[in-house]
């Protein structure tokens, strides 16, 4: 009986994870359990978990981490917001958001190729690639700041359908059940968890390691300059200074939400957790108006123990 | 000397770097290939190539130690703190060093005792020692103690820059663990391959924890150095170092993979390195475009060692 118990807990530890967090932050923080403030930290994930679905895809192959979303995003944003103010007509928001999404894939496939054909270690070059084109937007910007986004794109980062729900949640939403679908039901995505487990049968199943690891990062990059639309829309300026944050609190959130690092374990459910309940953190610790400095320490902390549990229940479940 | 034998091997591909590097920006500007500016070079490295230690060290173990970074902006505050409030230098270093040495021995611990990524729990650490020196100091601290500034500026003999000494010092006597010490061959037995140390009876849980704990120390004193350099500290000194010394070591032969390399290589690496930082500088270059060329010249770097590798095992 006690066993059964403990099983059902690592099972469902994330999830476990998440309700003692809303428990003790309800406690704590007597804002935390409104409606309101829950719409925004559901709308605060959106946004990373946007990001955190194109790093699933890159990490399931247990290459490496993407650490270049940030500068990514930056480079995209700066392309695209510079292209849709200088022609404020309709249709230049459509060129304007293929101009990041394309910035976003040209990036990732640049990655992708670097860490497949020359067999890098992602992290190495995702750190190369992220210093480079942070360089980029630093050297395309000059320190200026666009501003006077088009009333779509801000429609999209911080618009409300039905005056309550924010357009983020929605699109937030959809993506991840795209790339849920996708992982699970296509045959591109199931390549990705076999070259992750194991890319000896991988290969000898004769799946394209070199193609799927490019797909991967390509995602990656992707995921990031949509995630870089909202962004815009949220913010209302482009700059060279955002995202610095952004790979580190994503690899984070992916982390909590069970994605291995060695690849090949991982689905989107977890990612959608993670990020839920990094933002959580942050948020109640907001609320406690505990030192924005302390904010690190108790984020990294509690991005270990959560690390620490799923290790044990990952345990505990294989012995059965 | 055995030792310095041993130190001489390492791969060329630094040596080649710091040639190429020296030839280039002298003919960009002939001031370049001066004593004087090779000697402010030679104090500048200190930092870069404690850290290129670090992460040899931990490469050797098959991980990345990712949190080197954050040690040197805590040990940094940490010791600024103290020493202002009338603390003995010598005490407000030892113990900002002790600091850092305690959060290495939990990387250490946690990595060896589970199978945590060891990348996130270096990056988790990371951010806690970074958020604790932010806590601990807002911004930027100076020391109010300006013999500070000698760990920096003083020469030893009147000739050898201090940091230089220093650096030199500490590479011969690790160099000597690695090479004349149990401990060293152990190091490269489980670098070689985990399993087969762990089977000839290696301790190898005692030896990453050890590894990590002296990483702590170390990047704890390059923090200590870097800020003696300008006799002042902030929590975000020695971002980016962590990649630096990875690229420092890597150029200098150590594989990614662990088990390879040598730590005469990794010096020459960071020099390699230090080299580039200081020529960009001396001519002028933008600072965006010295991030991007940083960028390039990593890939690079990162590139001929895999394809070194390759020639190497297609050689067999």
């Amino acid at each position: 009986m006690k066993s059964k118990a403990l099983d059902f807990a690592a099972k469902y530890s994330r999830i476990l994870v998440l309700l003692l967090l809303i428990v003790v932050s309800s406690l704590l923080a007597p804002k935390f359990l409104t409606v309101s403030n829950m719409i925004t930290i559901l709308q605060q994930s959106s946004l990373m978990l946007i990001m955190a679905l194109g790093m699933t895809c890159a990490m399931l192959l247990g290459r490496g981490v993407d650490m270049s979303i940030g500068s990514t995003l930056a480079i995209a944003n700066a392309l695209s917001a510079s292209y849709m103010v200088a022609s404020m007509s309709t249709g230049s928001i459509v060129t304007g958001i293929l101009i990041s999404l394309a910035v976003g894939c040209g990036i990732g496939l640049l990655n992708g190729v670097l860490i497949a054909y020359l067999n890098l270690p992602a992290i190495l070059v995702t750190f190369a690639t992220r210093e480079i084109f942070r360089g980029c937007v630093y050297a395309y910007l000059k320190g200026r700041v666009i501003m006077g986004m088009h009333p779509v794109i801000t429609f999209l980062g911080s618009g409300r359908i039905l005056k309550k729900i924010p357009v983020t949640i929605i699109i937030a939403f959809a993506l991840a059940l795209i790339v849920s679908f996708f992982l699970r039901r296509t045959r591109k995505g199931r390549e990705l968890y076999l070259v992750g487990a194991n890319p000896a049968a991988a290969d000898f199943s004769g799946i394209n390691a070199k193609a799927v690891t490019i797909l991967a990062f390509t995602l990656s990059g992707l995921f990031a300059s949509i995630a870089g639309i909202i962004y815009l829309g949220r913010l209302g300026s482009a700059e060279s200074e955002i995202g610095m944050k952004f790979a580190i609190q994503c690899v984070s959130a992916v982390a909590i939400g069970g994605i291995s690092f060695n690849g090949g374990m991982g689905n989107v459910s977890g990612a959608i957790i993670g990020c839920i309940i990094l933002n959580m953190i942050n948020n109640t610790l907001n609320q406690l108006k505990i030192d924005p400095y302390w904010q690190g320490t108790a984020t990294g902390l509690i991005i270990l123990l959560a690390v620490i549990l799923d290790h044990f229940a990952r345990k505990r479940l294989g012995n059965n | 000397m055995s030792v310095l034998k041993k130190i001489r091997l390492p791969q060329t591909t630094a040596l080649y770097g710091i040639v190429f590097t020296i030839i280039v920006f002298s003919i960009w500007n002939h001031s370049f290939f001066a004593i004087g500016n090779f000697v402010n070079v030679s104090r500048q490295l200190a930092p870069l190539a404690i850290i290129a230690i670090c992460s040899f060290l931990a490469l050797m173990t098959h991980h990345t130690d990712l949190s080197v970074g954050g040690f040197m902006g805590l040990a940094g505050i940490v010791a600024c703190l103290l020493s202002n409030k009338g603390w003995n230098l010598f005490a407000a270093c030892a113990v900002a060093l002790l600091c850092t040495m305690f959060l290495g021995m939990i990387n250490g611990i946690i990595i060896a005792y589970t199978t945590i990524a060891p990348f996130i729990v270096t990056l988790a650490m990371m951010g806690i020692a970074q958020s604790i020196a932010s806590v601990l100091g807002r911004e930027s601290l100076k020391f109010a103690n300006e013999k500070f500034a000698v760990l920096n500026n003083a020469d030893v003999f009147g000739v050898i820059p201090l940091p230089f000494f220093i650096t030199v010092a500490l590479y011969l006597f690790i160099a000597f663990i690695l090479y004349k010490r149990k401990f060293g061959t152990q190091l490269y037995a489980i670098g070689g391959r985990e399993e087969s140390a762990l089977a000839s009876g290696i301790n190898v849980k005692r030896d990453k924890i050890i590894v990590f704990t002296i990483n702590g120390l170390l990047g704890g004193f390059a923090g200590l150095m870097f800020s003696s350099r300008i006799c002042a500290a902030n929590p975000t000194f020695g971002e980016g170092y962590e990649l630096q010394g990875i690229c420092s070591a890597v150029l200098g032969g150590t594989a990614l993979s662990g088990g390879k390399g040598s730590i005469g290589g990794a010096f020459l690496g960071a020099l390699a390195i230090q080299l580039i930082r200081n020529g960009m500088n001396f001519v002028g270059l933008n600072s965006n475009i010295q991030m991007i060329t940083i960028g390039v010249i990593l890939v690079i770097i990162i590139t001929m060692d895999t394809f070194r590798k390759e020639g190497k095992r297609n050689e067999k």
